[in-house]
């Protein structure tokens, strides 16, 4: 080893062990950052009707006001306090519909997303289909902001009658994720060594039989974690579902819009809406945890 | 494409295999047949084109040109699934999710062959190598031995009508490999199939070839018994790529004077006489080289005729034998052994007599022996 | 060029104990191989020489100074590892150059240093190639020409040549004695294989486990191992290791395997002074055993042939007796079918006696 190979090894060393003194207040820092959001949320869904948008903004509720939750289920009506507009109320439906509907978007285009996404990446990622042209096209969908393919889209979806239909948001939402999921998917079949289908060729699969027994358990998990990533973009999607529907379909999204009227916004029932929309993501994120565990493929091969 | 020629009794035949990689020519026109049951040894240094050759065999790669046959059959339009060969590749291609005993059971599932068959002929195939106790555990658990015997039972459990092997050694130790060796030659013969062995090590495929096929560069150099290629080789190339202990080589002229015939090497005059007339007819007007492998030059302590005289540079030990790095010019060596006995300390002076019977003279253009 | 001496090194991990006591000696201006299998040691142990790795205890001392606490800059040494660590972007001047950077030298000194070392290692000629050209060879000794031209006390090698195909190792490896001969290098080479060990070094450390199992010459190891482990790691094809009793009837003792016996009655004294029981293990090398159609004497013992290897210069043949498996070397052109018999004689003067309870070799 020569004197400065050392040396380098050695400023290496030095700078690792600065790091790790101030890491942990770097580290403090994004999570306030990051978390201070979802707190403000939580405390307001919590917050009795003055508190919500009150200056100097108040941090915790005096009191745990539960009715801003469970009036969401029943519908409500707020009149906002004082002014002259006394007369006004403020209405919303029960959110009910709209968590189904938002299931069912997000399920149908997730899942459609990945089985496409799936047979697309097989097919880059083994038969080398496209070349480089199709993989760089296949991503460019996500490169143009979905606000400028909006308009065809609706003069399209007017045509064949998908305004406002559950098949046409699935079919919108899959279009825009397929980028991510064949991305994705195909970098974890890229993972996968050839030598594995081919092994089981030569012993009698058909190459696409190799590609589901052989190469797809093996890349389960990051599968799943494509289809966690792809099931929250969904979820969470709101250009698409508010133009391309009507009053058919509401999602959450579009559903705490809701919540603003011109004269006042009800922060709470839109906060604990905002609370409770969080949950079935958690709760899906959770389930797949097991598939999600790496090293599945150590062993496999040498070298 | 249509296969033309005649229909043999051979395992494995190739006839005219060519394939290029985009500019890179790596088969050019193979053509070699195996004997049907025959353990036959593809020998040659990385990149010749062993493992392109053992993928169109396969059916994994397509031949830009050329045929494959298999026990007569023309296999050149089968799909990889219909063609009946089991291979063993050189990454050992265990399934990692799968025990040992799924991925022995792998090939006989997708045949659909029933349970207890399969739970029989797993059995079978695990004790023969060994490795019955571990079959309940996964790849990831396994030591490099364990694995590679694992994967040779998964390769050899369909009894398919050929066996290819790419490398299957290359990655265990000394001592387990020369074991396993045996093991290999063992099952070979109890199987009674085609194997068609891959390897660039040349005293492996002496060792188990019963023939070997000599490959570089895409083109195949030599075909033989082990001992044919040891002893008779075609060509430089076969003959450098031979023995554990490299031939050593040197540039000479043919020269005749006064009744004698000699090869001119420079520093030496070799005196070939005693090979007689036919040898120095074929030897006028070329230019050669001169072949001659270290066992066959005895280290003499004193001078003698047509013995060249060199200094010795280094002396490896070995314990059975020394093997001398001699030196004549100080840019020129070669190598010589000598028995163990023998006083041979760097900075001797010995002599060193060739034993005629034993050399091979080459063309020096074309590499060809001519000797 | 330094003399080495390591005092009782140990280096543990825990609770592993990656080097155990290790005492050795190695002089100015010889080779010296670390050999073992993989795990055993070695690299931990040339690391530590290096000043890369803190031992646990014991002292490294160069030329009688002692080094424990030097860093690797201070002690001078010289490494070259597998994969020998070329900068890729520059030409064979430029890496070697690279060692002496750091002692800014003038234009002209650093100039005729690479120079002289170039010349030193016949690499003149390709100075400014580009590292991407060049082959293996060229590659290694420009991975040792920046190594050397910092004149290092000693040099380090890790296994340098386990990157190269067969044939090539065998002449690198006596190009590279070669080298360290005519420069008078003290060199400390690391390498699991045997046989490279045997041929360059003046003096091989064997180890096992941590543990040095013997320190000599080639000559020493191979002809007077005194370990059954240094016994059966030295030598290709390895050593043939037959469990016998040893017994005594009448004024000869015999060593008794069952279905044959070796006269060893010239070597009881020595046994009988060694032994800690009568259990011993025969260890006879192949090249110790001939092997005959018909008995030539009635010591000759029947096997029963295996299978055999032509290797060109002669034959391994595996053979059966009783329940050993053993191999011995024939003639090139050995031909025999399986099951048949043949006879072999063992060549008294090469055999080892090891007991079997302490596994070292009595004789």
């Amino acid at each position: 080893m020569s004197r400065s190979e050392r040396e380098i090894a050695e400023k290496a060393e030095v700078l690792e062990e600065k790091l790790a003194k101030h890491g942990y207040v770097i580290l403090a820092l994004a999570v306030v950052f990051t978390l201070f959001p979802l707190f403000w949320l939580f405390m307001t869904s919590l917050k009795p009707l003055g508190e919500w948008a009150s200056r100097p903004p108040i941090w915790i509720p005096s009191s745990l006001e539960f009715k801003n939750y469970w009036i969401l289920f029943t519908g409500g009506n707020y009149s906002p306090q004082g002014g002259s507009q006394s007369s006004m109320i403020l209405t919303f439906t029960s959110v009910t519909p709209a968590l189904i509907d938002s299931a069912i978007c997000t399920a149908g285009g997730t899942i459609l997303s990945i089985v496409v996404g799936l047979l697309a990446a097989f097919g880059i990622a083994r038969h080398k289909i496209g070349g480089n042209f199709l993989p760089l096209f296949v991503l460019s969908a996500r490169m143009i902001p979905p606000v400028t393919a909006l308009i065809p889209i609706i003069i399209l979806y007017s045509t064949l009658h998908l305004i406002d239909t559950h098949v046409g948001i699935v079919m919108a939402y899959a279009v825009f994720t397929l980028p991510y999921s064949v991305w994705m998917i195909r970098s974890f079949i890229d993972e996968i060594p050839t030598q594995l289908e081919e092994s089981a060729m030569v012993d009698g699969l058909s190459p696409l039989a190799a590609h589901f027994k052989v190469t797809l358990p093996l890349i389960r998990g990051g599968v799943m974690a494509t289809a966690l990533f792809i099931a929250v973009l969904n979820w969470s999607e709101f250009l698409l579902a508010l133009t391309l529907t009507h009053e058919a379909i509401i999602t959450v999204p579009v559903k705490l819009t809701y919540f603003v009227a011109s004269v006042a916004v009800l922060y709470g029932p839109q906060s604990a809406l905002g609370i409770i929309a969080i949950v079935p993501l958690i709760v899906f994120g959770y389930t797949i945890q097991r598939y999600l565990a790496r090293g599945l493929t150590f062993g496999a091969v040498k070298r | 494409m249509h296969c033309l020629g005649e229909k043999t009794v051979a395992g494995i035949r190739l006839e005219g295999v060519s394939k290029s990689f985009g500019k890179r020519q790596v088969l050019k026109d193979v053509t070699f047949e195996l004997k049907d049951k025959e353990f036959f040894c593809l020998l040659g240094p990385p990149g010749a084109g062993k493992t392109t050759l053992l993928r169109i065999i396969a059916g994994l790669e397509k031949p830009d040109r050329g045929h494959v046959y298999l026990e007569g059959e023309c296999i050149d339009e089968s799909p990889v699934a219909d063609r009946n060969i089991s291979m063993f590749f050189e990454s050992l291609a265990l399934y990692p999710n799968k025990t040992g005993f799924d991925n022995i059971a792998f090939p006989l599932r997708i045949q659909k062959i029933p349970e207890s068959e399969i739970k029989r002929r797993v059995t079978e195939v695990a004790n023969l190598v060994h490795v019955e106790h571990i079959l309940n555990r996964l790849p990831r658990t396994y030591s490099g031995g364990e694995a590679q015997r694992v994967a040779f039972a998964k390769t050899i459990v369909r009894r398919a009508r050929a066996t290819l092997l790419d490398e299957p050694l290359s990655n265990i130790d000394a001592l387990l490999r020369l074991e396993m060796r045996i093991e290999l030659k063992r099952i070979h013969e109890q199987l009674g199939q085609t194997f068609l062995y891959v390897t660039h090590d040349q005293a492996e495929a002496m060792a188990m070839g019963e023939r070997i096929g000599l490959i570089d560069n895409g083109e195949i150099k030599q075909i033989g018994t082990p001992l044919e290629l040891y002893e008779k080789p075609k060509n430089r190339f076969v003959a450098s790529y031979m023995g554990s202990a490299p031939m050593n080589f040197f540039d000479c002229t043919f020269e005749e004077d006064g009744g004698k015939c000699l090869l001119n090497g420079g520093f030496f005059r070799l005196d070939i006489s005693k090979l007689g007339k036919p040898v120095s007819e074929r030897l006028k007007g070329r230019e050669i080289t001169l072949g001659v492998r270290p066992e066959n030059i005895r280290v003499l302590e004193e001078p003698r005729k047509n013995a060249i005289e060199a200094k010795i540079m280094v002396a490896e030990r070995l314990g059975a034998k020394v093997i001398l790095d001699m030196g004549i010019t100080g840019t020129d060596f070669f190598k010589a052994v000598a028995p163990p006995e023998q006083s041979v300390k760097p900075g001797e002076v010995k002599w060193l007599e060739f034993d005629l019977e034993k050399i091979h003279i080459m063309d020096r253009a074309t590499g060809e022996v001519l000797v | 060029m330094t003399e080495i001496s390591l005092e009782k090194l140990r280096k543990e991990y825990g609770g592993l104990t990656a080097v155990n006591d290790l005492s050795l000696k190695i002089e100015d201006k010889t080779l010296v191989s670390l050999l073992g299998p993989s795990g055993c040691g070695k690299t931990t142990t040339l690391k530590m020489i290096a000043g890369l790795l803190r031992p646990t205890s014991g002292r490294i001392c160069f030329d009688g100074n002692d080094v424990t606490a030097l860093s690797p800059k201070e002690r001078r040494i010289g490494l070259v590892f597998q994969d020998y660590a070329i900068f890729t972007h520059m030409t064979a001047y430029e890496n070697i150059a690279y060692g002496l950077k750091i002692r800014k030298l003038s234009r002209a000194d650093l100039d005729r240093e690479v120079r002289d070392i170039a010349k030193l290692l016949r690499i003149s000629e390709i100075l400014d190639k580009r590292t991407l050209r060049m082959t293996q060879r060229e590659l290694q000794t420009v991975a040792l020409a920046r190594t050397l031209v910092t004149k290092p006390s000693i040099l380090l090698l890790d296994e340098p040549l386990s990157n190269l195909d067969a044939a090539f190792r065998v002449r690198m490896r006596a190009e590279l004695r070669r080298l360290q001969m005519e420069i008078q290098q003290t060199l400390v080479y690391v390498t699991h294989d045997q046989i490279e060990a045997m041929a360059m070094s003046d003096k091989v450390a064997v180890m096992s486990k941590g543990v040095l199992q013997q320190f000599g010459t080639p000559d020493e190891i191979y002809k007077k191992p005194e370990k059954k482990f240094v016994a059966g790691f030295i030598g290709t094809p390895p050593m043939n290791f037959i469990e016998c009793t040893f017994r005594e009837d009448g004024d000869k003792a015999y060593l008794d395997q069952g279905t044959f016996r070796v006269d060893v009655t010239n070597l009881r004294s020595i046994i009988e002074r060694n032994a800690t029981g009568s259990e011993m293990i025969l260890g006879v090398r192949p090249e110790d055993i001939a092997v005959h159609e018909r008995a030539p004497t009635k010591d000759a013992v029947e096997v029963s042939i295996d299978s055999y290897e032509p290797m060109g210069s002669e034959s391994i043949v595996y053979a059966r007796l009783g329940s050993h498996f053993i191999r011995f070397l024939a003639s090139p052109t050995f031909g025999a079918e399986p099951n048949e018999k043949r006879y072999i004689t063992f060549d008294i003067d090469g055999i080892h006696v090891i007991d079997k309870k302490t596994e070292t070799c009595i004789v």
